[in-house]
Parts: C-alpha cells; structure tokens; sequence
C-alpha cells in the first residue's frame, strides 16, 4: 500500500485486527509515515511546553552535574585547609649586605650574618 | 522501606492499612490528573472536581484492590470514564482540547489545537493518552478497553489525519 493509497483510505479503518495489521505494517515500512510522526511530535509539544524534549532533559542534566562539579570541588578545596594550602617556602635570598646587621629579608624572617656562613645561623622571626 | 516504591507496592500497602502510602500515591498524581482533566475540559473547576472524584474512587477501591495490572492504567480508566460521563452529562460550551496550557504555548498552535479537536474521539484520546500523558500503548489500551496494537493503529491513524488536516489549513491560508 503506497501512502496515497493509506491516506484514501484513512477515515475507513476501523479496530478489526486486518486493519489494525494493514495500518502498523504499512506506518513501519512508510518513510512519509515517518516523516509524519516526526512532524505531528512537534506540533504536539508546541500544545505542551511542559513536557520537555530529550536534548532539553539532557541540557538540564549536563548543567546541573556541572554547578555540583564546581560545588565539589570548592569544597574539597575549603577543607583541604590551611596546612596544605601555605606549603613551607625554603628562605630564597640574595646577600646584599656585609657581615653586620640586616642583609636580606625572606618569607621566613629577616636573615642576618656573614654571607660566607649558613644564613640560618641568624635568622630571626 | 523502598526509597522509591512502585505504585503498585503503595496501593497494597495501603489496601494494608499504610494511609501514608495513599498520601504518597496522591501527591504523585495530583498534577498529572489535574493536567488531564484541564486539557479535556473547558472548565478548570469541574476538572478540579473530578480529579477529586477520581481520586476518591481509588481511595474507595482499595478493599477490593489487586495488584494484578498496572495501577496507572487503573488510574487513567478510572479518569477517562469519569470524563466520560461528565461529557455526557453536559455539554461543553467549549470545544474540547480548547484549553491545553493556552498561556505558555506557542502562538502557532491554534491551528494544531482545532486540527486535533476534529479528530474523532477514539483517535484523539489514544493520541493525547500517548503524548501528554505518557502512557504505553499497552496502558492506553487498558484504559481505552482495546488492544496495545489497535492504540498504535489509532495513534498513526490520528498522526495522518492531524498532518492533513494541517497541511489543508495552510494551503488554504
């Protein structure tokens, strides 16, 4: 049965199995039939806006696990706390100074001393 | 208990005397009926009503309940034939499926709303069953009292007709 055909005949089907039969196998094998479902899907969703489409459901899920993804890992962040985050520089100087007084100023304190020496010898807090 | 229990085990809890089961059951399909009947009838005070009605018949039947079909499909025949006797009971100033959510829907669906509107009954309501209410064909042919086949013959029968009509309308603009 081509769709012409099918369609000639539309309002005579009724529920008897041979029609039933007749229509399910001529909507499997009929390319306008699918076309056609395809089109009256989406007139029918413009009736109800609620109900959302897949790529829709898809969008919604993929924005959601992303706000939990940024969720989780400031979170992870935060109680990683303080020991983690401040990692112990090692002092990083230059001696610029002779041996006495001040002669350099580190993120571990104030360096003082011979410059041929260990810096650590002098270091103050 | 189950962290999401089938309809089906929270009507035979509450056929056991678990009333919070029913609670369960209702707050589940409170919406969705109250969307089937607002999509069928013009008015939203007797869709109210018989979402009411429908809900209390499956609270009445409990005694005699059995878990042996679907209970969305008890669901719906219940509510298809309380629509049913309304129609009969009245006739509806409106044309059904005038209503159909008018405020958020596209502004191109008139047309869709009078095409669907001039199917016949049974093609319409195994149509709307499958697309706004998302029952099976097998639940749509429980509630509509024919086979799962004959549904999906309706529904491609329907398909055909709506995209005829449609296309007249617009060959016509």
């Amino acid at each position: 049965m081509t769709h012409e055909e099918y369609l000639s005949r539309l309002d005579g089907f009724t529920d008897s199995p041979g029609d039933v039969k007749e229509v399910l196998h001529h909507a499997d094998s009929c390319a306008n039939c699918r076309k056609e479902r395809r089109r009256v899907e989406r007139w029918l969703f413009r009736l109800d806006p609620a109900r959302r489409s897949i790529a829709e459901e898809v969008a919604r899920f993929a924005a959601t696990a992303a706000l939990l993804a940024i969720v989780l890992l400031g979170m992870h962040r935060l109680s990683a706390g303080p020991e983690e985050s401040e990692i112990t520089q090692p002092a990083r100087y230059r001696i610029v100074g002779n041996a006495s007084g001040v002669v350099a100023y580190t993120p571990s304190g104030i360096v003082v001393g011979l410059a041929s020496n260990s810096a650590e010898k002098g270091m103050t807090r | 208990m189950m962290a999401f229990p089938s309809d089906e085990f929270l009507m035979t809890a509450f056929t056991k005397g678990d009333r919070t089961s029913f609670d369960r059951l209702v707050s589940r399909y409170s919406s969705t009926l109250d969307a089937y009947f607002r999509r069928r009838l013009p008015d939203d005070g007797r869709a109210e009503e018989l979402r009411q009605e429908t809900l209390l018949a499956i609270y009445s039947l409990a005694p005699s309940y059995q878990a042996k079909g679907r209970f969305r499909s008890l669901l719906f025949s219940i509510a298809y034939r309380k629509l049913v006797s309304a129609r009969r009971a009245e006739k509806p100033t409106e044309p059904v499926t005038e209503r159909l959510e008018a405020p958020r829907e596209h502004p191109d669906s008139l047309p869709i709303r009078a095409a669907l509107r001039d199917l016949s009954e049974p093609l319409r309501e195994a149509l709307m069953l499958k697309y706004f209410e998302g029952l099976t064909s097998a639940e749509a042919g429980e509630v509509l009292g024919c086979s799962a086949e004959a549904v999906r013959a309706r529904a491609c029968r329907a398909r055909s007709a709506l995209a005829r009509r449609l296309d007249e309308t617009r060959r016509t603009r």
